[in-house]
């Protein structure tokens, strides 16, 4: 395990995301009100690129016809078919089983560093 | 729109509800209108078993009877697989239009659907008609059925040609004990 610096804590404000290239795997990396979350970019089911997915929130309900909208803005949805995976684990939402590879974030120095 | 009404008090007595080919009563049984020929009419029935168990799934049916069992009868089998792999596929896309459904489709299917092992359209080879029901992913799923009389173009042998031996006494007497339950207390 070693950290790869990706960028300037300046230059990755809260609400923006990066793709990054870490010795050969793409890393999607986002910073959520100033926390950070990065996953292995390639969705498992036919390789979208998740990074340029929609950051949208989870859709939930305990009842037939009833809609409840949590997680906002923690939800990451691949723009090629739509799977929802959970930005705090990497899970994919309706199949726990299926997860995202996560990587540790750490600031240090006013630099961003990915962990791989 | 639901494309069946549940009665009040459904669910009540533990009963299966059973769903048999037949039409699709005021309305055509395809999206075409109604076929000319019988040919057409009755290999589209497959296509409102489709429908209708997409619709008790995704209407949320099993969510309000987790007990519930639903048996399709005269309903062909061999289409299942293939109609489960698509509509899981969907599901998982589009989920958050249906978020009372906790699981996939190909799931919930299994626990609660049963169908009846006659008319099988299958092909001729023994070996394919083992991977079909390979494919059904469940040993619990097929029930026996003769619809005697009513001739469906398959010979009378017992079991459709093909079906693993290990599964005849599961599909001959288990499976219909285990989904007509009251069934199974009068027999002990």
């Amino acid at each position: 395990m070693a950290k790869h610096v990706i960028a300037s804590l300046r230059e990755f404000p809260a609400g923006s995301r990066k793709l990054v290239d870490v010795r050969g795997r793409k890393i999607a990396v986002f910073n959520i009100k100033g926390e950070f979350f990065a996953l292995a970019n390639r969705c498992p089911h036919q390789g979208g690129g998740l990074c340029d997915g929609r950051l949208t929130g989870l859709v939930e309900a305990s009842a037939p016809g009833e809609y409840r909208w949590s997680r906002r803005g923690e939800i990451i949805r691949c723009p090629w078919h739509g799977w929802e995976y959970k930005l705090k684990t990497g899970e994919c939402a309706p199949d726990p089983k299926l997860r995202l590879k996560r990587h540790e974030v750490v600031q240090r120095d006013g630099g961003v560093y990915v962990v791989v | 729109m639901p494309a069946l009404s549940l009665p009040a008090g459904f669910g009540k007595h533990g009963l299966p509800l059973g769903i048999h080919a037949g039409s699709s009563y005021r309305h055509p049984v395809t999206s075409l209108g109604w076929p000319s020929w019988y040919v057409e009419d009755y290999a589209a029935q497959s296509q409102g078993f489709q429908s209708q168990l997409a619709s008790l799934v995704c209407e949320g049916v099993f969510v309000k009877y987790p007990k519930l069992k639903v048996v399709l009868l005269e309903s062909g089998v061999t289409w299942l697989p293939a109609f489960l792999w698509r509509l899981s596929k969907f599901w998982r896309g589009v989920r958050l239009e249906v978020p009372w459904l906790d699981r996939s489709p190909a799931e919930i299917v299994r626990d609660h659907f049963r169908l009846t092992i006659q008319p099988f359209d299958g092909p001729d080879d023994p070996a394919a008609v083992a991977k079909l029901i390979d494919h059904l992913q469940s040993d619990d799923i097929l029930l026996f059925s003769s619809d005697f009389p009513h001739w469906q173009f398959d010979g009378d042998d017992v079991m459709p040609m093909g079906i693993p031996e290990k599964l005849h006494g599961k599909i001959r007497r288990d499976n219909a004990l285990a989904t007509y339950s009251r069934l199974a207390e009068q027999v002990a």
